[in-house]
């Protein structure tokens, strides 16, 4: 599904490299975890898959079933199959959140060349996956993430994932600012899609959320690269022992 | 205004002085109003084309930019349909039965100040409207009515606006001529009396090579509510002075615009509120959307007069830039003899956020789709709280024009 080889990323305006030469290859159906100490490069990572432009890759490749993903715009990835949920999903006032939800689809759609969905198929679609994420009726209506908790935007996020259906979606610290009921309740819709022609890479700080959405492979990320690669039991090993190992060693 | 009196001199000027000197006889309603044209003709002399030492014409210079005046040519006016508690007469008309009582309507225009192109507007204006709307109605059809100037020529139309006591009303009115090339102005006056409600909305689309003054001078009554929207989405040059003044207490008056411009086009709205009554509220917004080397100009101006107290009063505006080149200036101001008011002001420029972009995009939505998604939700916060339908008509204008701006 992917592969990453020795990728180095810098920050286009100053130059900084953030990424020093990742390397991870995602199966097809494998839930991959990456945990990480703050600023080892985590979100760098995700937003470089999304094709970010704030970032340059200055090394290294990306195949994404088996294409270039390097070479493809960020709407291009979307339509291959990346989904980014972010860390901070961002507020967009005048854009109403079914009108943005519809876009997207359709977009995605038509650059697979299928149809648009008409407006009822849109509707039944949206209403059962709002229902299982509890994202209320009100929370549609209103513009874009404008005014949402922050666990309500984690919770956007996730029902956008469900509705667009990627074949690799990047959790961001998803888990952060989610008390335990909305973990529960996001953990649920992502465990819901997984499937044997879908990967994950899951992106957390804590444990918990690795409780919930149980990994096939973890990782621990320092300092712009992966320095450790492990089964489920090394997400418990690094929630006893800390990250100072790592910071220290990288 | 400061600036010493010139006398009108440039090639432009002296075609209107001798284009005056021919037709004033000659235009309709030549008895009554022929004095009062010839006062504003007068007025306009005194100046001339203001420049941009005149303060109000800081960053439109009309002597610069109006070297050629164009030939006298003829205006359609396009009437409103007749609908209950709406009188409709065509200027004429209402000249012909009712002479002396326009002639005062069209001298008390209030823009607040001086504007030697609405005193041009005056002295030529030999078509227009006179629509009055009756006490206490509640007009279900917004009330449309057109002033197209000739293409290629000069036109200058007048529209007399009066609403009744507690009516409720949507006034919508097109001027210019998107056929391209008209010279001229549309000058509306709307009288709002105490406890009335009126929408108005001015569509100025004055034709790629359009050359547009136009002007807007509303008096609002007490407890009445007036909401502005004024969308400039065509014209070489637009410039609208705007004039309000709160003649009652505790009204309320929303005025919003929407420039658009590419190409090198200039539009300039100017904007005078005076807050002469206590307990009113007035809320301007105003932004411009812009492309390649277009330029807008907002220059607003509240006053708040001693006996005004609660005033509440606040100006906003905002452009967003899709191109390097484009320039917005804004100017606010604010003079203030109350003590017990609440007023301020801001102004934003920038471009299209690149990480909403981002956000989008990511989501499978093409660059020029998502960037049309945010150019719109920029441009439509000026279409809140319209009829849905009315909103939907002035968004569609906006959505074309951005469909032929985006790369
Ligand atoms: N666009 C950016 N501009 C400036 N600094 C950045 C930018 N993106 C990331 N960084 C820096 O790169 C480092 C890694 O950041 P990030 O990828 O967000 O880490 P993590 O998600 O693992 O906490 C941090 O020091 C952060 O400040
Ligand atoms: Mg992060």
């Amino acid at each position: 599904m992917l592969e990453i080889r020795n990728l180095h990323a810098r920050i286009a305006e100053d130059g900084t490299e953030i990424l020093k030469g990742v390397d991870l290859t995602i199966e097809a159906g494998k839930v991959h975890a990456i945990m990480g100490p703050n600023g080892s490069g985590k979100s760098t990572l995700s937003n470089v898959l999304a094709g970010k432009d704030d970032y340059e890759v200055t090394e290294g490749s990306v195949l994404f079933k088996g294409e270039d993903l390097l070479e493809m715009e960020p709407d291009e990835r979307a339509a291959a199959g990346i989904f980014l949920a972010f860390q901070y999903p961002v507020e967009i006032p005048g854009v109403a959140t079914m009108t943005f939800l519809k876009a997207a689809m359709n977009a995605q759609r038509k650059a697979r060349g299928q149809n648009e969905l008409t407006t009822p198929d849109f509707m039944r679609l949206v209403k059962e996956a709002s229902g299982k994420l509890q994202v209320s009726q009100e929370m549609l209506r209103r513009p874009l993430n404008v005014g949402f908790s922050g666990g309500e935007k984690k919770r956007n996020e996730i029902l956008q994932m469900t509705l667009l259906q990627p074949s690799l979606c990047i959790l961001d610290e998803t888990d952060s600012g989610l008390d335990i009921d909305a973990l529960r309740l996001v953990a649920e819709g992502v465990n819901a899609l997984r499937g044997p022609e879908r990967s994950m890479l899951v992106i957390t700080h804590y444990q918990r959320l690795l409780e919930y959405i149980v990994p096939d492979v973890v990782h621990v990320m320092s300092k712009g690269r992966i320095v450790k690669t492990g089964g489920k039991e090394l997400a418990l090993e690094l929630e006893k022992s800390g990250y100072a190992e790592f910071v220290d060693a990288a | 205004m400061n600036v010493q009196v010139q006398r009108v001199e440039t090639p432009a000027e002296l075609k209107l002085a001798s284009q005056f000197a021919e037709r004033k006889d000659a235009l309709v309603g030549a008895d009554t109003l022929g004095a009062g044209r010839a006062a504003a003709f007068a007025r306009f002399e005194a100046v001339g084309l203001p420049h941009r030492r005149v303060e109000e014409f800081k960053y439109t210079d009309m002597r610069a930019r109006l070297r050629e005046v164009a030939d006298a040519g003829e205006t359609q006016v396009t009437l409103p349909d007749a609908q209950g508690g709406v009188r409709v007469t065509s200027l004429a008309e209402a000249l012909a039965s009712d002479g002396a009582a326009i002639a005062e309507r069209i001298a008390e225009r209030f823009t607040g100040f001086d504007s030697p192109l609405l005193d041009l507007n005056e002295a030529f204006a030999s078509a227009g409207a006179v629509i009055d709307i009756a006490a206490g109605a509640n007009v279900a059809e917004p009330v449309r009515a057109g002033f197209a100037h000739p293409a290629g020529k000069r036109g200058d139309s007048v529209a007399l606006y009066s609403v009744g006591s507690g009516a409720s009303v949507t006034l919508i009115e097109k001027a210019g001529s998107a056929d391209g090339g008209a010279q001229g102005g549309h000058v509306s006056h709307v009288d709002v009396a105490d406890g009335a409600k009126v929408t108005f909305i001015r569509h100025v689309d004055a034709g790629a090579q359009g050359v547009h003054s136009g002007g807007l001078a509303v008096t609002v009554g007490a407890n009445a509510t007036f909401d502005l929207l004024l969308v400039v989405s065509t014209g070489e040059l637009v410039r609208t002075d705007i004039g309000l003044r709160f003649v009652g207490g505790d009204a309320v008056a929303n005025l919003r615009g929407l420039h658009l411009a590419g190409s090198t086009r200039h539009v300039d709205t100017t904007l005078f509120v005076d807050h002469a009554e206590p307990g009113c509220v007035s809320r301007e917004l105003f932004k411009s959307v812009l492309d390649d080397r277009a330029r807008s100009v907002f220059q607003g101006k509240i006053l708040v007069r001693q006996k005004a107290q609660k005033t509440d009063g606040k100006m906003m505006a905002q452009a967003l830039m899709l191109s390097d080149d484009a320039e917005a200036d804004s100017k606010p101001e604010l003079e203030i003899y109350a003590d017990d008011v609440q007023c301020g002001h801001g102004s934003t420029t920038g471009r299209v956020d690149d990480t909403l972009l981002f956000y989008l995009m990511a989501r499978g939505i093409p660059k020029r789709e998502a960037t049309r998604m945010l150019v719109s939700a920029f441009a439509g916060e000026v279409f809140d709280d319209l009829d849905e339908a009315v909103a939907e008509e002035f968004s569609a204008v906006a959505e074309e024009w951005l469909e032929r701006h985006l790369a």
